[in-house]
């Protein structure tokens, strides 16, 4: 495994559990799209796209991530340049503008943005690592994250554009910034919601208010309702894998990307889900142990960063199979059907490793 | 460097608090909530479905298939997945009997679910089967066929879209007939279908009990036969036709027109569904003469030889009565007040046995109450009595007469038929037999009670085969004695207080052969118009019947009788 130019190893417990989570996304995957008329070739997709995440991780992790941060500004560019392409002439599905149709395939470029950002943010923090408290570099950062922030939102996908923000609050916050200074922008943001409040999509209002009180609208609530019975229902040990009849009978809904955890709840049960959160906090530990170790600030930013769009993005898609939090149409990471998302993802891992394997 | 290892560790307690909130919300909703929820799961997945039972089949005495189930299809649409709706109700109008423009309504309503019609018949349903249209469906269902609708009704009843019987026999005997239904218990989808191989339970339906009628539906063919002859040759709005058997109480054949198609029930007006022959009153005139004559005879007042000085009227407090004929008969016998019907003669009888007998003879011989007949929405008809406040002195004359007094059919049919059977009034009954599981339960003739004295009841038949022989020789039938009444009763409007000034209700009742009565004859002709007396109407009426009868039903011939019926 030695590489010209490498200290350290590759991260093989890491990458256990990460196919681990993939291959649990697979059996899951199957089982949510059974016998659904649309879906019958979602698994063997999400096969291909898995392969693809694999090797592009694989091909991450051997080259230089420092190469990488070098032409980040390059790679954030054509990020951009894709969520204009995605703004304009993108695909409708689900009533957003998220995708961008390559053949047989569609890629959703909000996905690889997070990477982008990642490296962007690596590239900045690092130039400015002995001064990066300064208030000044807090908001040229933010700069940066807003331009592709506001694109994703005009999709419109706010969950998504919630989510680079949080990035860059927690790549800015382990970066050094002054908690201080946080807390400022915090308050200033905290202070603008009812601005964004009268500036969101109908239908995100709805599912924030149905979240807050549930029942004002009955579709949304019904999902919801329907994701928390199948979770209930599993109890301790499930009702068994292919046995879950809220899965089987198509009382849950969009179980295949939203919901595919109540799909694991129901059918593989407490036990199941438990595994499922040990997982996720095994691979953060992992990649946050990764930012310990790095030798730069550049690789400090991108493997905590990684680390938290994977717990971020588990914890808040989770918690809305719980009915705690609203329905964001944010993936479990791994697991949804959902192919940028999953080699974002692998991207992610891939560049921790590298910046591992050069620690 | 410090600092950033503290701030990742920061993050990593942020983690770990997310995830012990996870796994808390999870011990929640699964350990703790996790039973309720997988009820409520269960509860919303499986469903119970009932399968309807075939409803039992009523047969003829003689076996003719009088009403039974019949596959046909119920065709819905869900309009939202049609295209094309204008072509598609061309199509369709005609062959589900729906207007046009109601389909195109339908069928571009949007909705999620149409039905379009129900009772299409199999070859219908199969067609458009075939043509293979995407959002039209079609569901088989059980519907009602009566096959002799037509020469049957009202006496059956009909069966309504919940299958649910009402009228007649379907109504009386709903709970027989229906049996009982199965269910399957199954998993259902969201879209609320069943799941395929998701049968838990399957519990079939046992059907209905098969009934046979005491209806020979020969006796019921030619009683329709003649009563749509009579009616059209007498210029009649309604009537009908009823054949008990005197010794059991077995009704042979009961026939009433206009009725309805019970086949297409819903199209008939409600009204048309009551069966007259015991769901309507009428007043029934000089029939009722047979009764106040059994009261006078078997209380021993009078005698057939007991003789009256008939004036040509009749006075009674408050009111004053006249014959028919409007003339005075001199002295004349009992057997000659039934010959010619006079009011005054019955009147002296009624008020001579006195209203206290006279009234408790009329509810032994079962007025005033139903006959506990096996048919739905029977009335008890109404008889007024001294001391119920309607009632007034001149009423036991004018009811000795059979006016003022308010029968059905049926009641005045068994009455007549309790003097045939030697005083001995009988349950009447329809159905002969029912036959569950294969288990044949045979219905018993009941007796109600003796009302007369079987001389009694001897005596008057005499009277009123020599009634007949004298005076209704319209009603005479070649080879046997025929004992029987005539009726003229005017109709009263209740709303006027007074009776319709020309039209009548036109009626006969007899029986033969008089010396072993074996079937009794009731015919009724509302307002004819070629025609007002029932001796006119009604007993021609009755002699046809009465001859196809005995020659159908092989009655003896009366000796003496036979031999004036062969004189050359």
């Amino acid at each position: 495994m030695e590489q010209p130019g490498t200290r350290g190893k590759l991260d093989w417990p890491l990458m256990l559990a990460i196919l681990g989570l993939s291959a649990l996304g697979l059996a899951m995957v199957n089982s949510a799209t059974r016998e659904t008329p649309g879906l019958e070739d979602a698994l063997a997709r999400q096969a291909i796209y898995l392969l693809v995440g694999l090797l592009l991780c694989t091909f991450l992790a051997w080259s230089d991530y420092r190469l990488l941060v070098g032409v980040s500004p390059i790679i954030y560019a054509l990020g951009l340049a894709a969520l204009l392409v995605v703004d304009i002439i993108g695909s409708t599905i689900h009533g957003g503008q998220r995708w961008l149709a390559i053949g047989g395939f569609t890629l959703q470029p909000s996905e690889f943005m997070k990477v982008a950002l990642a490296l962007l943010l690596a590239h900045y923090l690092n130039g400015r690592a002995d001064e990066s408290w300064r208030f000044s570099h807090l908001l040229g950062s933010g700069a940066i994250v807003l331009l592709p922030a506001l694109l994703v939102y005009a999709q419109p996908d706010l969950g998504t554009a919630v989510m680079l923000f949080a990035l860059w609050l927690f790549a800015v916050f382990v970066g050094g910034a002054r908690v201080w200074h946080l807390l400022v922008l915090v308050a200033v943001a905290l202070a603008g919601a009812p601005v964004i409040w009268n500036r969101l999509e109908p239908y995100m209002r709805e599912r924030v208010l149905s979240f807050l009180w549930p029942g004002s609208n009955p579709e949304a609530s019904y999902v919801v309702r329907q994701a928390l019975i199948s979770i209930g229902s599993g109890g301790l040990w499930g009702k068994g894998y292919l046995g879950g009849s809220q899965t089987q009978l198509h009382f849950l809904r969009v179980r295949h990307t939203d919901f595919i955890f109540s799909v694991i709840g129901e059918e593989l049960g407490f036990a199941g889900c438990a595994v499922v959160v040990a997982l996720f906090c095994f691979v953060t530990w992992r990649l946050l142990a990764i930012a310990q170790r790095a030798s730069d600030a550049a690789g400090r930013v991108i493997a905590a960063t990684a680390a938290v769009a994977i717990a971020l993005q588990a914890f808040v898609n989770i918690s809305m199979n719980l009915g705690w939090l609203p329905v964001t149409g944010l993936p479990l990471p791994f697991v949804s059907v959902g192919g940028s998302a999953l080699i974002a993802q692998f991207l992610f891992v891939g560049l921790a490793q590298s910046v591992r394997l050069r620690s | 460097m410090e600092e950033f290892r503290r701030r990742v560790y920061l993050v990593a307690t942020g983690v770990a608090l997310m995830a012990g909130a996870v796994l808390l919300q999870l011990v929640r909703w699964q350990l703790v909530e996790g039973a309720e929820l997988a009820a409520q799961a269960e509860r919303a997945h499986s469903r119970m479905r009932v399968v309807e039972p075939a409803r039992g089949s009523i047969y003829s005495l003689d076996g003719a298939l009088l009403a039974c189930d019949s596959p046909a299809y119920a065709v819905g649409a869900a309009p939202r997945e049609i295209s094309g709706a204008q072509e598609l109700a061309d199509r369709l109008f005609p062959l589900l009997g729906v207007r046009r423009q109601d389909l195109v309504s339908w069928l571009t309503s949007g909705r999620a679910w149409q039905p379009l019609a129900y009772d299409v018949p199999l070859p219908i349903g199969d067609e458009i089967a075939r043509w293979n249209v995407r959002g039209i469906y079609l569901e088989p269902m059980l519907t009602r066929a009566y096959p002799a609708a037509e020469v049957v009704e009202p006496l059956l009843g009909f069966v309504n879209r919940a299958r649910e019987g009402y009228y007649g026999v379907e109504g009386y005997y709903d709970g027989v007939l229906r049996g009982e239904p199965g269910a399957t218990l199954g998993d259902v989808d969201a879209a609320g279908n069943t799941a395929p191989f998701g049968q838990i339970m399957v519990e079939p339906p046992k059907p209905g009990a098969d009934l046979y009628l005491t209806i020979d539906s020969r006796v019921q063919h030619v009683i329709w036969e003649e009563l749509r002859r009579g009616l059209e040759k007498f210029k009649a709005e309604s009537g009908l036709i009823l054949v008990v058997q005197p010794r059991t109480g077995a009704i042979l054949g009961a026939v009433a027109w206009p009725s309805y198609d019970p086949n297409r029930y819903e199209t008939a007006t409600p009204d048309s569904y009551a069966d007259p022959i015991i769901s309507k009153e009428y007043e029934p005139g000089s029939v009722f003469k047979v009764i106040t004559m059994a009261a006078g005879l078997d209380s021993g007042v009078v005698t057939p030889d007991s003789t009256y000085e008939d004036t040509g009227r009749f006075s009674i407090p408050g009111a004053e009565i006249y014959n028919w004929d409007r003339r005075a008969h001199g002295l004349v016998t009992m057997t000659d007040v039934l010959a010619l019907s006079l009011n005054t003669g019955a009147a002296h009888v009624s008020t001579t046995v006195g209203a206290e007998r006279f009234y408790s003879y009329a509810l032994a011989f079962g007025f005033g109450q139903p006959t506990g007949v096996d048919l739905q929405y029977e009335v008890a008809g109404s008889v007024k009595r001294p001391g119920d406040g309607r009632w007034y002195p001149g009423d036991l004359a004018t009811n000795a007469y059979g006016q003022g007094i308010a029968v059905t059919p049926l009641q005045m049919a068994m009455a007549v038929a309790a003097v045939a059977n030697d005083g001995l009034l009988m349950q009447p009954y329809v159905v002969r037999a029912t036959v569950r599981d294969g288990q044949v339960q045979v219905a018993h003739p009941r007796a109600v009670r003796q009302v007369i004295s079987p001389e009694t009841a001897r005596t008057l038949t005499r009277m009123l085969v020599t009634a007949v022989e004298r005076e209704t020789t319209a009603a005479k039938v070649p080879g046997f004695s025929v004992a029987g009444k005539t009726g003229t009763a005017q109709i009263p409007m209740p709303e006027a207080g007074t009776y319709h000034p020309s039209d009548t209700i036109a009626s006969f009742v007899g029986y033969l052969p008089a010396e072993d009565p074996r079937i009794l004859i009731l015919v009724r002709i509302d307002r004819p118009q070629a025609g007002m007396w029932g001796s006119q109407v009604a007993a021609p009426i009755f002699q046809r019947v009465a001859s196809r009868l005995a020659v159908l039903l092989g009655l003896q011939p009366s000796p003496a009788s036979l031999a004036e019926a062969v004189q050359p």
